[in-house]
C-alpha cells in the first residue's frame, strides 16, 4: 500500500470509490504490462515463421535511410555512402526508382576493430562513481588505476582497425535483397 | 595502416577515420573541458567575495610565488613547441630532450602548486572555510589535476617513442593532442592568474 493511503484509511466511508477507480486504473496498467510481455513471447516465439521474417529490412515501407538497411545490416553498414537530397531521403529514391550500385562505386571501407577496452573502463568508472557516493576510498583509487592502466594498455594495441576490400563489399554486396535493388548514391 | 587511409582520406568516401579526425575528436574533447572552466570560473565570479569572516584573497595570495608558477608554466608550452617541431622534422632524441625539459617545468609547477595550497590548508584556510576558499580550490585543483594528467600522458608518450625508435604517425598524432592539451592548460592558467590572482590583489 503506497504512503498516503496507509496514512488516510483507505475504507474509511469518506474515501468511498476512490479504491474503485484506482483499482480500474491499476488494471489497465496490468492489462498493457501483459500485452507486452504477449508480444515478446509471440515475436520469439514465431521468429523463424515466413509471415514474420524480415527479408527487407523495410517492413513498413519507411522513408528514412535507416530502413534502406538489410536487418541485421552488413558490418559496414552503407556499402557505399549515401547522397542525401532531401529530407526523406529514401522515400525520394523510392520514387526516382530504384538502381543496382556500378561496380565502380565501390570503395575500400576501413573498419575499426571491436575493442573490449571502452566496457573495461566503463565498468572502472561505474566503480568509481559508486565508491564516491559512498565514500569506498580505497575502491575510488583501484577503479582509477584500472582506467589509466586499461588506457595505457590499449595505447600499445597497433592493430585496431582493418580494411574491407572494394571486391569484397562489392562481393557482400551482390548477393541481393529487395532492400538492396538500388542504388543511394543515385547518379542524377 | 594510417598513411594508406590519410591518402584515401577522400570526401564522402568511408575512410574518413585518419589522424585528422583524432585531431578534431580531440578539439571537441577540449571545448567540452572548456566549459568545465567556464563553470567553475562563473562560480567563482559569483561566490569569490564571500569570504564568510574568512581572509580574502589579499590576505593569502603570494604574488610573487604565482608568478613564478606562471612563468613556469608558459616556459613549458615553449619547451613543448620546440619538442613539436623536433617531431614534426622526426628528430626524436631531439623531441625526447624537449618533452624532458617540458615535464620537469610541468613538474615543478605542480609542486609550487601543492605547496601553496597545502600551506594554506596548514593555516586553516582549506575549502571549507568560507565559498570563496571553495570556489578558489576548486578552479585551482581542477586545473593542477589536469596538469597532472598531462604529465602521465607525456611520460607515456615518451616511453612510446623510445619504444618505436622514432616518431611514428601514430606518435605525431598523439603528440598533437598532448600538446592541444598543454597549450589549453596553459591558456587556462593564464585566465586563472587574471582573474583569481591578480583581480584579487588588485
Amino acid at each position: 500500500m503506497t504512503r498516503p493511503w496507509s496514512r488516510f484509511r483507505p475504507f474509511h466511508p469518506a474515501w468511498r470509490c476512490r479504491p474503485e477507480i484506482t483499482l480500474i486504473g491499476a488494471l489497465i496498467i496490468l492489462a498493457r504490462v501483459l500485452f507486452q510481455v504477449a508480444q515478446v513471447v509471440v515475436s520469439v516465439m514465431k521468429r523463424n515463421s515466413p509471415e514474420y521474417k524480415d527479408v527487407t529490412g523495410d517492413p513498413w515501407n519507411g522513408r528514412t535511410l535507416e530502413w534502406a538497411m538489410s536487418s541485421p545490416p552488413p558490418i559496414y553498414n552503407f556499402a557505399v555512402l549515401p547522397v542525401v537530397h532531401d529530407l526523406d531521403a529514401f522515400a525520394h529514391v523510392k520514387q526516382r526508382g530504384r538502381t543496382r550500385h556500378a561496380i565502380e562505386d565501390y570503395r575500400d571501407i576501413h573498419m575499426p576493430r571491436n575493442t573490449s577496452a571502452g566496457l573495461i573502463i566503463g565498468s572502472f568508472t561505474l566503480a568509481i562513481g559508486f565508491a564516491l557516493v559512498w565514500h569506498i576510498w580505497w575502491l575510488v583509487i583501484a577503479g582509477l588505476l584500472g582506467v589509466v592502466v586499461t588506457l595505457i594498455m590499449r595505447s600499445y594495441d597497433d592493430d585496431i582497425d582493418y580494411t574491407i576490400s572494394a571486391e569484397t563489399v562489392a562481393g557482400m554486396d551482390g548477393t541481393p535483397t529487395p532492400a538492396r535493388e538500388f542504388d543511394l548514391q543515385e547518379a542524377l | 595502416m594510417l598513411q594508406k587511409t590519410l591518402s584515401l582520406n577522400l570526401p564522402g568516401s568511408h575512410d574518413d577515420h585518419g589522424a585528422s579526425n583524432t585531431v578534431l575528436g580531440f578539439w571537441l574533447y577540449l571545448m567540452t573541458d572548456c566549459i568545465i572552466f567556464a563553470s567553475l570560473f562563473a562560480v567563482f565570479a559569483v561566490t569569490g567575495n564571500q569570504f564568510a569572516g574568512g581572509p580574502s584573497g589579499k590576505d593569502v595570495f603570494e604574488l610573487p610565488g604565482v608568478m613564478m608558477e606562471t612563468a613556469i608554466l608558459l616556459l613549458s608550452s615553449i619547451t613543448f613547441g620546440f619538442g613539436m617541431l623536433a617531431a614534426h622534422k622526426g628528430k626524436s632524441t631531439a623531441l625526447l630532450a624537449w618533452l624532458g625539459v617540458t615535464f620537469v617545468l610541468g613538474a615543478v609547477f605542480i609542486a609550487l602548486e601543492i605547496h601553496e595550497l597545502s600551506l594554506l590548508i596548514a593555516q586553516g584556510y582549506g575549502p571549507e572555510r568560507s565559498a570563496f576558499l571553495s570556489a578558489f580550490f576548486t578552479l585551482v585543483g581542477t586545473q593542477g589535476l589536469h596538469v597532472t594528467v598531462g604529465l602521465i600522458w607525456m611520460t607515456i608518450l615518451a616511453v612510446q617513442v623510445i619504444g618505436n625508435k622514432k616518431v611514428t604517425q601514430r606518435d605525431l598524432t598523439r603528440l598533437t593532442c598532448l600538446s592541444l592539451f598543454w597549450h589549453f592548460l596553459d591558456i587556462v592558467w593564464i585566465c586563472v592568474f587574471t582573474f583569481v590572482y591578480l583581480t584579487s590583489v588588485v
